[in-house]
């Protein structure tokens, strides 16, 4: 393998880290990497410490949250959902929408593990068994946006879905208001939810 | 001023596309301007009836509509720019002036537009990234005005059978046809969609719009999809119609820039 290609894989590997093991359908226990050591692995596989150092800058100025865990299911079939919700299917184009989104507890400080939970629909054309959703969530502070925690592409089969997320608020996170942008991605259609939480000081 | 809305509501009903509460009840219209003499509070107080059943039939759309699709929220800014346009366009005409108007923005990247009687307009995300300036974008809002403004959700199909949305995007070669929206259909009558146009022209016209973005709209749609052919005659209705408008030069207002930019960083 030449060193360009090992420089292409370490930097989508570091990536990865820097969202949280976005490939992981369901984890636990996973300690979050963070910036510093995506920069580490990343300067290690590239032997550049200047790559290294790139990607540990790409994290921004904020200590970055590293998911700890991920966990996603079906939870309605299309029959549930669509009685829960009364819409009718099936539908022309596929469509997502958000039922729930929820982050708690809503007032934290640094150690502190914060749940993020998101529940919506799939709809789509009938004959459809599953679907290709993007589930991905956003760190906001001032209405910027400081870090993608998470961009998941997950199959889903029809009906309700939903996915939960911890993860840790890191020791030198600045206190304050912020939002976390829980967006679902189908097709053409998509939606969004924001959660906020408090890190208090 | 009386006499300069007359005019307008004249010359936007040019080709009979009175709401049909006004048809109803022509001498009610014919008397309104010297009701607005009597008294300058009349307009605010003026209030159109809707069509016999429309009412519930847009509530059991709304409902399907609330329960299927992501929508942005009132608070949201895109959401918060198009009720402002879409209210600024309604206002030039006299009957649009007295519905309250519910424009509402889908979270969807493909382009489309439609309205579902009622005074309710729904266009997406995808609509408002397709257009090139804000003519274009009022254009699409001023047809979804014409719609209303001309009633065609008056006598609408039951929506049991899915009928009753009007798309500004789609169009057929020939006959109505139906085009699925959700688990919707849009009704499609080329007949109808020429008279929103007409109306949506003279709303730009009057508005201080370029009518020519109702054409460039059309012509730019992509090709190929039948929930996007925009019908020969129709554009040629268009041609015929703009041809003989003198030009406007309308430039984007900065809010339409900031939006833009903004749907762009997303």
């Amino acid at each position: 393998m030449n060193k360009h290609k090992l420089k292409v894989i370490a930097a989508v590997c570091s990536g990865f880290l820097i969202t949280g093991c976005a490939t992981m359908e369901q984890s636990a226990g996973l300690a979050a990497l963070g910036c510093a050591g995506a920069g580490a692995l990343t300067g290690a596989l590239t032997g550049s410490a200047g790559i290294g150092a790139a990607a540990f800058a790409g994290c921004g100025a904020l200590a970055a949250i590293g998911i700890y865990s991920y966990h996603s299911s079906q939870t309605r079939t299309v029959q549930q959902d669509q009685q829960l919700y009364g819409y009718t299917a099936p539908v022309n184009s596929t469509e997502v929408k958000i039922r729930n989104a929820t982050a708690s507890p809503e007032m934290v400080r640094a150690g502190d593990t914060v749940k993020l939970t998101l529940d919506y629909s799939v709809m789509a054309p009938k004959g459809t068994q599953n679907v290709d959703v993007v589930e991905s969530m956003v760190l906001k502070h001032d209405g910027k946006m400081i870090q993608t925690l998470s961009e998941r592409p997950i199959n889903r089969p029809l009906g309700g879905g939903s996915s939960e997320v911890n993860f840790t608020i890191p020791a030198k996170m600045p206190p304050g208001t912020y939002v976390i942008e829980q967006k679902v991605t189908a097709g053409t259609s998509y939606d969004i939810r924001p959660v906020v939480f408090v890190v208090g000081a | 001023m009386i006499f300069a809305l007359w005019c307008l509501s004249l010359a936007l009903d040019q080709n009979s596309f009175l709401h049909p509460w006004i048809q109803k009840r022509r001498g009610a219209a014919l008397l309104m301007p010297f009701l607005l003499a009597a008294s300058p509070s009349a307009l605010s107080d003026y209030r159109f009836s809707p069509c016999d059943g429309e009412h519930q039939a847009v509530d059991v759309t709304l409902q399907r509509i609330e329960n299927e699709w992501p929508m942005r929220g009132s608070g949201d800014a895109v959401s918060q720019y198009v009720q402002k346009l879409g209210v600024r366009l309604a206002h030039f005409s006299v009957y649009g002036r007295n519905i309250s108007w519910r424009f509402s923005v889908v979270r969807n990247l493909a382009p489309n537009a439609f309205s579902i009687g009622g005074g309710y307009v729904f266009i997406t995300d995808g609509a408002v990234n397709f257009v090139q300036n804000e003519s274009e974008l009022a254009a699409i809002l001023a047809h979804e005005l014409g719609h209303e403004l001309a009633g065609h959700f008056c006598g609408a199909p039951d929506l049991s059978d899915s009928g009753g949305l009007f798309d500004i995007f789609s169009a057929p070669k020939t006959q109505q046809h139906q085009v699925g929206v959700g688990s919707m259909t849009l009704a499609i009558d080329p007949v109808k969609e020429q008279q929103a146009d007409q109306i949506a022209i003279s709303i730009l016209q009057a508005g201080g719009f370029d009518p020519r973005a109702m054409l460039n709209v059309a012509r730019r749609l992509p090709s190929g999809g039948i929930a996007h052919l925009m019908d020969a005659n129709r554009i040629q209705s268009l041609e015929r119609t703009i041809a003989n408008l003198p030009p406007i030069t309308a430039g984007s207002s900065e809010d339409f820039l900031k939006l833009k930019r903004s749907l762009a960083a997303q």
